[in-house]
């Protein structure tokens, strides 16, 4: 088949049939072997086609047998049992979400009022100011609010309580601590030396400053402990459900009010505990889990596993959006030769792996205020990805709009599919076929662009303009002929020309691909001409051309539709199908 | 030969040779230790080598080798011999390498170039001897492969690289034969023109030469 200049392609068919024939990739049949030896650009192929296996294959040996793991405990685990998600929620998450965030953000809004016995008095409920305003050309990576307000000095005895906007709690010897809204913290103590405080519920977040040996730093719920030192790890608790701790520097040590350590957590592990873990017997393992393994074994009165479960997100409301710091990727985790923004991606992509999206989402955008970071299409690519599996698809969009900015080719090639993919999701057909036409301006013969002409092709039918679908999926027959929906263009454009009753132009158009080495446009050639042939009344062609199917393709892919043709010769009349084909009256131009 | 049941899935009859690994998987539900430890050793080196291939080396390999095997032992009572053992494992392989990627791809789908065939962390092939032009192949090749999507990929590596026959490819991903020529018909096009736009120059590879017999057909 003939290409556009600009990619060398073999322009002898008979590589071709060895592609679509061939049972072995290092062997060719006596016919194709002789021909291969005369044939100076199918030799090139052909020895370049199986260099390529032979590298890759000797590339990916593994070069020694892994170590045996024990029967039994590979009984064990596969005896564990698996949660299986089903897909409806993948699609209805997002809708839901959205709802429950809103649903969410009222009810934090109003606050549950004090709970009896407590001094209103004591209580530090102050009105922030406004965040500092947006410098002018910045981007706005996703709408996360400026930094909180900061609530200074602190002391014992103080209640702290975040209204509608999160505050922040902070001195140079103790370090900082921000509380998300309706976040609620009693001040047990506050000293450099010993620091306690009580999260009554709500979400926060510390920045533990590096303390004296001895001292302490600890955030209590009614159903955990966390001590810290000298780390930066959050606290999310709701009373009487479960209290959630995430590492994001140092280590964080995790325990129940007893004493009994849970975990000890590094950065972006994550630990769940759930109401009535006490001593940490076998029975407490369902009520606390793991998001990864610990760094410290687990004591042994917990069961041993390679991998704990992941916990599950909670049912009822996310946790609301995090006021957050300018985050910097941990020290000891950044090397001078490596790039920060891949130091940067790595960590997002462990805490999306692992299901922190809000986290992941927080951290991209923290590194994103930094107006000078590089590689920035590629960050907010990422953060866009953040959001969307946070169920945030506003926020999403906007950050794939950024990242396309001016020059949609910094970002990377998937973000346009992307974005037009959000917007077919939620019906706006106009903005995705906008998308569509400025992927392929940006990326003209990219991976995507079978898809965007079969987009756009589906968006033009379902509008009503046939001229401009058949348009379509001729430029993709001819521009991307070995996209995956390049074959279905093709029965397209003949079923259309077939529908419109130019039988002699659809019969051509399907003859051009009669004997095809690429099977799928083989069976769209011949059943597209049984349908031609049918609606002539040629009977016996179709059952010359059924025949021809039958032996070519015994297993294909469009036989129930060769099987209907079948049928409507046996019909009675033989003239229309019957019902499932479809065939519209012939009319004229 | 032994002609035996037929797929669930599609109805084709499964024609499958005998092999012993009937025999090992029966010993392994009796908790027969020797047996298990002799079809890990056999077994898992392709096992990973599959998952390299389909997903390169930045994954944690031993992870997803874990999650076959337990998958394998979860489903020794449910296996009847109706297909060779390997190609059971190539089906569970598969599925895990598949729903892996799936998630993978759900973050950085292929913004990243595929970016878990890292030449720099994957040794050459001994005969390479580090030449630029088979470092510039397998870059290549790395772009291509990542270009496939996940049931093309599936099929051409499981096809060219490992070798199985359509049939067996068929089995093991419980697809119509159709459908596996197709595919692969589609990723070797796909693979080839990516070394063809290279412009790689097959004379400075070293590559076995002829045309790899010329008995068959």
């Amino acid at each position: 088949m003939n290409r556009e200049a600009g990619i060398p392609t073999s322009s002898c068919r008979m590589l071709d049939e060895w592609l679509g024939h061939a049972e072995r990739a290092d062997v060719l049949p006596p016919y194709l072997a002789d021909h291969v030896q005369e044939c100076d650009s199918c030799w090139r192929s052909w020895q370049v086609y199986r260099g390529g296996l032979d590298l890759l294959g000797a590339a990916t040996q593994p070069s020694s047998v892994p170590r045996v793991p024990d029967l039994d405990a590979m009984r064990r685990l596969a005896s564990r049992p698996r949660r299986t998600v089903p897909r409806w929620p993948l699609v209805a998450a997002p809708i839901a979400a959205s709802l429950l965030v809103a649903l969410a953000w009222m009810e934090i809004q109003d606050g549950p009022g004090d709970p009896p016995g407590s001094d209103p008095g004591n209580v530090a409920t102050l009105v922030p100011p406004p965040g500092p305003p947006v410098p002018p050309g910045s981007p706005d990576p996703g709408r996360l609010p400026a930094d909180p307000p900061v609530v200074a000095p602190v002391e014992a005895g103080q209640r702290l309580q975040a209204p509608g906007v999160g505050i922040q709690v902070a001195d140079g010897k103790v370090g900082s601590v921000v509380l998300d809204p309706g976040a609620r913290v009693q001040v047990e103590s506050w000293s450099d030396a010993d620091t306690r405080l009580v999260l009554e519920s709500g979400r926060i977040e510390a920045d533990v400053l590096p303390r004296p040996p001895g001292s302490t730093f600890e955030v209590r719920t009614d159903l955990a402990r966390v001590r810290v030192v000298g780390t930066r790890f959050v606290v999310d608790h709701r009373p009487g459900d479960f209290t959630r701790v995430t590492g994001i520097a140092g280590r964080v040590a995790v325990s129940t009010l007893d004493g009994f350590e849970i975990a000890r957590l590094t950065a972006g592990q994550t630990v769940r505990v759930g109401p009535g873990v006490s001593t940490g017997t076998r029975d407490d393992a369902s009520r606390v889990s793991l998001s990864d393994d610990p760094v410290t074994p687990l004591p042994s009165a917990l069961p041993v596993a390679a991998r704990p479960a992941r916990p599950a997100r909670p049912s009822t409301v996310p946790a609301p959006q995090v006021p957050v710091p300018q985050q910097e990727p941990p020290p000891s985790e950044t090397s001078p030769s490596a790039p920060i923004s891949e130091t940067v991606l790595a960590q997002a992509r462990a805490l999306l792996r692992d299901g922190h999206d809000l986290q992941a989402a927080a951290l991209l955008a923290g590194t994103l205020r930094d107006a000078s970071f590089p590689d920035r299409p590629r960050l907010l690519a990422a953060l866009g990805d953040a959001w969307r599996l946070a169920g945030r698809p506003s926020e999403a969009r906007q950050a794939y709009e950024s990242a396309l900015g001016d020059r949609p080719r910094e970002a990377p090639e998937g973000v346009i599919p992307d974005l037009a993919a959000m917007h077919e999701s939620v019906g706006a057909l106009e903005e995705a076929a906008r998308s569509w036409r400025a992927y392929l301006v940006a990326w003209p013969g990219g991976a995507y662009s079978g898809r965007a002409l079969w987009s756009l092709a589906d968006l033009a039918e379902r509008s009503g303009r046939h001229d401009e679908a058949i348009s379509l999926w001729r430029r993709l027959v001819a521009e991307s002929p070995y996209a995956v929906e390049a074959p279905a263009a093709f029965a397209k454009v003949g079923r259309a020309l077939a529908d419109r009753g130019q039988l002699e132009q659809a019969e051509a158009w399907f003859a051009a691909r009669d004997g095809d080495c690429d099977p799928a446009f083989d069976e769209a050639s011949l059943v597209g001409r049984m349908r031609t042939r049918l609606l002539r009344g040629d009977r016996n062609g179709v059952a010359s051309l059924l025949s021809i199917y039958r032996q070519r393709h015994p297993d294909g892919l469009r036989r129930d539709e060769a099987d209907r043709f079948r049928e409507a010769l046996g019909a009675t009349t033989g003239t229309f199908p019957p019902h499932g084909v479809n065939v519209r009256t012939p009319t004229t131009d | 030969m032994i002609e035996s049941g037929r797929s669930p899935a599609t109805g084709r009859l499964r024609v499958v040779p005998q092999d012993d690994g009937r025999d090992l998987v029966r010993r392994c539900r009796d908790g027969d230790r020797d047996a298990w430890a002799t079809l890990y050793r056999t077994y898992a080196p392709t096992v990973l080598r599959f998952l390299r291939r389909m997903l390169g080396s930045q994954v944690d390999e031993e992870d997803l080798l874990q999650q076959v095997f337990v998958e394998f032992v979860s489903s020794l009572e449910r296996f009847r011999g109706d297909a060779r053992l390997s190609t059971w494992l190539y089906s569970i392989a598969s599925h895990v390498a598949v729903e892996h990627q799936r998630r993978e791809v759900r973050w950085r789908r292929k913004r990243l170039a595929f970016a878990a065939f890292a030449v720099a962390t994957v040794p050459l092939a001994p005969d390479a001897g580090g030449s630029a032009e088979a470092r510039a192949m397998l870059r290549t090749l790395e772009s291509a492969v990542g270009r496939l999507d996940l049931d093309h990929r599936t099929v051409w590596v499981l096809r060219d690289l490992e070798g199985l026959g359509t049939d067996e490819v068929a089995s093991a991903l419980d697809i119509p034969a159709g459908t596996v020529r197709s595919r692969l018909f589609h990723a070797r096009r796909l693979v080839l023109e990516a070394l063809q736009a290279a412009g790689i120059d097959p004379d400075s590879l070293p590559t076995r030469s002829g045309t790899g017999g010329n008995h068959e057909s």
